[in-house]
């Protein structure tokens, strides 16, 4: 288990490294001087030569993408144009509320939509099987930010439970962070929960059509022990398949619902650097995202090996 | 002959499926009775309705399209037509085991054949996880499983087919069960494996006193291992007899193609079998018929317009068939039933 662990940890090196030669070439690809886009709109010709200069631009593209990748290793990814603080730093101070936020819906969507889909499949063609498959569309096909603005209105404006925008950092207590959180989260949460939902619901119903879902039957077990533990464990390759994918899509849904809710975290960070134009920033989000795929997909193939030991190999 | 009343007791259950337009008529009022200790084999070609017939007893058949009837199942002083699914719940996997068909997809793939067999004992006898792990490392070595140590933490993947039914009969025998149902429970597997299998099912039987229904469609295997014999066809049960009596006087014109359809059966054709020709009928046919009649070698005019009724030959041996002396007389010849006299 641990050497298949450290073996998916490895491949996902490589992957890295593509991703920074990708990032490092978006600068490089866009038309225009690199020192001209980096220095901004008002720069004067001074400044542009200073950047060129402190970023090595004239040295061959091998050379600087060398310097690049060393710097990134340690973790410097340069400083915003805007503000001039390092990037890694503009990342650490917004990481607090997209992780709690992101935390936050991966725990609710699991929770709703897997006993749901499993439950869904249990009573298939029912009309609890028909209601939940329903809202499964429903969330599936309303984008995020409608549903964050309907929450918005009803759970903050009209009934005020919940906070209208911002984000209380955990620095204020665990509660009151969850409870900063909990609209956009249930947003967030209600798209990925259909999806989820609707996929457990059809593995699960694959696997009670299975030989040996008759034979918990035939033991006498209870239909929650049938469903949970044998049905739902045996069809949970697919499921995690879809978490791990629903949370990748998530980081876009991040971005649009930090926008909505006002909560300063990467997602707005996002926003702001690329209305900005702000490179160096832009480039060290996307590595930071492209990290936590890697760590997303490292996670769900640990999953399968976890729950199906003919993956373990 | 039966002396203490039987384990299990079933007259006229009835089965269908499907919507009431076109409702498909699997079992038509089967009777029988399994007594204490014994091997009852329940015959017949595939289709026939001998898994129905079991899992209908089990109540595991789907509720929403199958339409069961009966006058009796009786499991010792239980009404299972009267259980709720709870006590229905406690009969399945205390009191009645059951072994299916095809080992390599029975057991629950992503668990350990420890925790499958512990599993049981725990939902009925409330053991702790430490005494059901126990318990299931002695039947292990029950099911002569070697090594049984280490099989306890194995996954059904890494087992064979046969020690993979071997565990599959720990399961179902993992609360000392009264009734063991075994459906077609070599089928799957290769031929050595087959005998030690039904060898085993033949011994335990002995060792823990308990009865058996063995659903097969092998004959050979009847021969060897079980003391009566129901034979189905088409959702009916046409003939019933001791062993012993049946492969002696067999009287049905259906019982009479599966003795010759056996290998060696036929002295011409030593090596291929002598198939009965036609298909079992997808649901018991016409009310006021025999069910085997176009396919019969017996058949008599009578055979198409009346349903034959069951008529005892000796006091254990009933029978359906019109022409149950032609049969008799026509089969006296055959090495198979020669060996019996
Ligand atoms: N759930 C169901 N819905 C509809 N028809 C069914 C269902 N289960 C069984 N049947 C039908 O009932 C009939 C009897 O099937 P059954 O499985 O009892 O046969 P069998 O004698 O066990 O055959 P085999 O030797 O192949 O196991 C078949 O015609 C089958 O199609
Ligand atoms: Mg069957």
């Amino acid at each position: 288990m641990l050497r298949y662990a450290a073996t998916r940890l490895v491949a996902g090196v490589p992957t890295l490294v593509l991703v920074s030669v990708f990032i490092f070439s978006l600068i490089h690809i866009t038309p225009g001087d690199p020192a001209i886009l980096l220095a901004g709109d008002n720069a004067t010709p001074a400044q542009v030569e200073a950047i060129r200069a402190r970023l090595k631009l004239d040295l061959p593209l091998w050379q600087q993408f060398g310097l690049w990748f060393l710097d990134a290793l340690r973790l410097d990814l340069g400083s915003s144009v805007y503000s001039g603080k390092p990037v890694t730093e503009l990342i650490m101070q917004r990481i607090e509320p997209t992780l709690v936020l992101g935390l936050t819906t991966i725990l609710l969507t699991i929770l709703i939509a897997i006993p749901l889909g499993a439950y869904a499949a249990w009573r298939v063609n029912t009309f609890v099987d028909r209601l939940a498959m329903g809202f499964a569309v429903i969330g599936f096909s309303v984008p995020v930010f409608v549903i964050g603005y309907v929450l918005l209105y009803v759970f903050a404006v009209k009934w005020r439970l919940f906070p209208v925008q911002g984000y209380k950092p955990l620095s204020e207590g665990m509660f009151a962070a969850l409870h900063s959180v909990t609209l956009p989260a249930t947003a967030l949460a209600l798209v990925f929960a259909a999806l989820i939902a609707r996929v457990t619901r059809a593995a699960v119903l694959d696997v009670l059509g299975e030989n040996y879902i008759r034979t918990t039957r035939a033991k006498g077990l209870s239909a929650p022990r049938i469903l949970f533990i044998h049905a739902l464990k045996s069809a949970g390759v697919p499921v995690v398949t879809v978490v791990g994918i629903g949370f990748a899509t998530l980081i876009g849904g991040v971005v649009v619902t930090e926008s909505v809710f006002n909560i300063p975290g990467i997602g707005r960070l996002t926003v702001d650097a690329i209305t900005r134009r702000d490179y160096p920033v832009i480039q060290g989000v996307i590595l930071f995202f492209s990290a936590a795929l890697i760590l997303i997909n490292l996670l769900v193939d640990l999953t399968y090996a976890l729950i199906d030991p003919r993956v373990r190999g | 002959m039966i002396t203490a009343s039987p384990t299990l007791s079933v007259r006229d259950l009835s089965v269908s499926f499907g919507a009431t337009g076109a409702r498909l008529q699997a079992l038509d009022r089967v009777s029988f009775d399994v007594a204490r200790g014994e091997i009852l084999a329940l015959v017949g070609e595939s289709g026939c309705g001998k898994s129905v017939t079991m899992m209908a007893i089990l109540g595991l058949l789907p509720e929403r399209v199958a339409r069961i009837e009966a006058q009796r199942i009786q499991l010792g002083e239980l009404d299972l037509r009267k259980a709720t699914p709870k006590a229905l719940r406690t009969v399945r996997g205390r009191r009645i085991g059951m072994i299916f068909q095809d080992p390599m997809t029975s057991l629950t793939p992503v668990h350990t054949v420890g925790f499958q067999i512990a599993e049981v004992m725990r939902a009925h006898q409330g053991l702790s996880r430490r005494a059901a792990q126990a318990r299931a490392l002695e039947l292990l070595d029950l099911v002569r499983i070697p090594d049984p140590r280490r099989r306890l933490d194995a996954y059904p993947h890494e087992l064979s087919g046969g020690m993979r039914q071997r565990v599959m009969i720990a399961i179902a025998l993992a609360c000392a069960p009264e009734l063991l149902i075994a459906d077609e429970p070599t089928t799957a597997l290769d031929v050595t494996v087959q005998a030690q299998i039904m060898e085993l099912i033949a011994d335990l039987r002995r060792e823990m006193g308990m009865s058996v229904v063995l659903i097969t469609h092998d004959l050979g295997v009847v021969a060897t291992t079980a003391d009566r014999v129901a034979v189905m066809y088409a959702g009916r049960i046409v003939e019933e007899a001791p062993v012993a009596d049946l492969f002696r006087n067999p009287s049905h014109g259906y019982t009479a193609g599966l003795i010759r359809s056996l290998p060696g059966g036929e002295t011409e054709r030593q090596t291929r079998l002598a198939e009965i020709p036609g298909n079992v009928p997808r649901f018991a046919a016409p009310p006021n018929a025999c069910a085997f009649t176009e396919r019969c070698a017996f058949a008599l005019p009578g055979c198409a317009t009346t349903r034959p009724p069951d008529e005892q030959i000796s006091q254990a041996h009933r029978c359906a068939c019109f022409n149950r002396e032609a049969v008799a007389a026509a089969l006296r010849d055959t090495p198979f039933v020669r060996a019996w006299v």
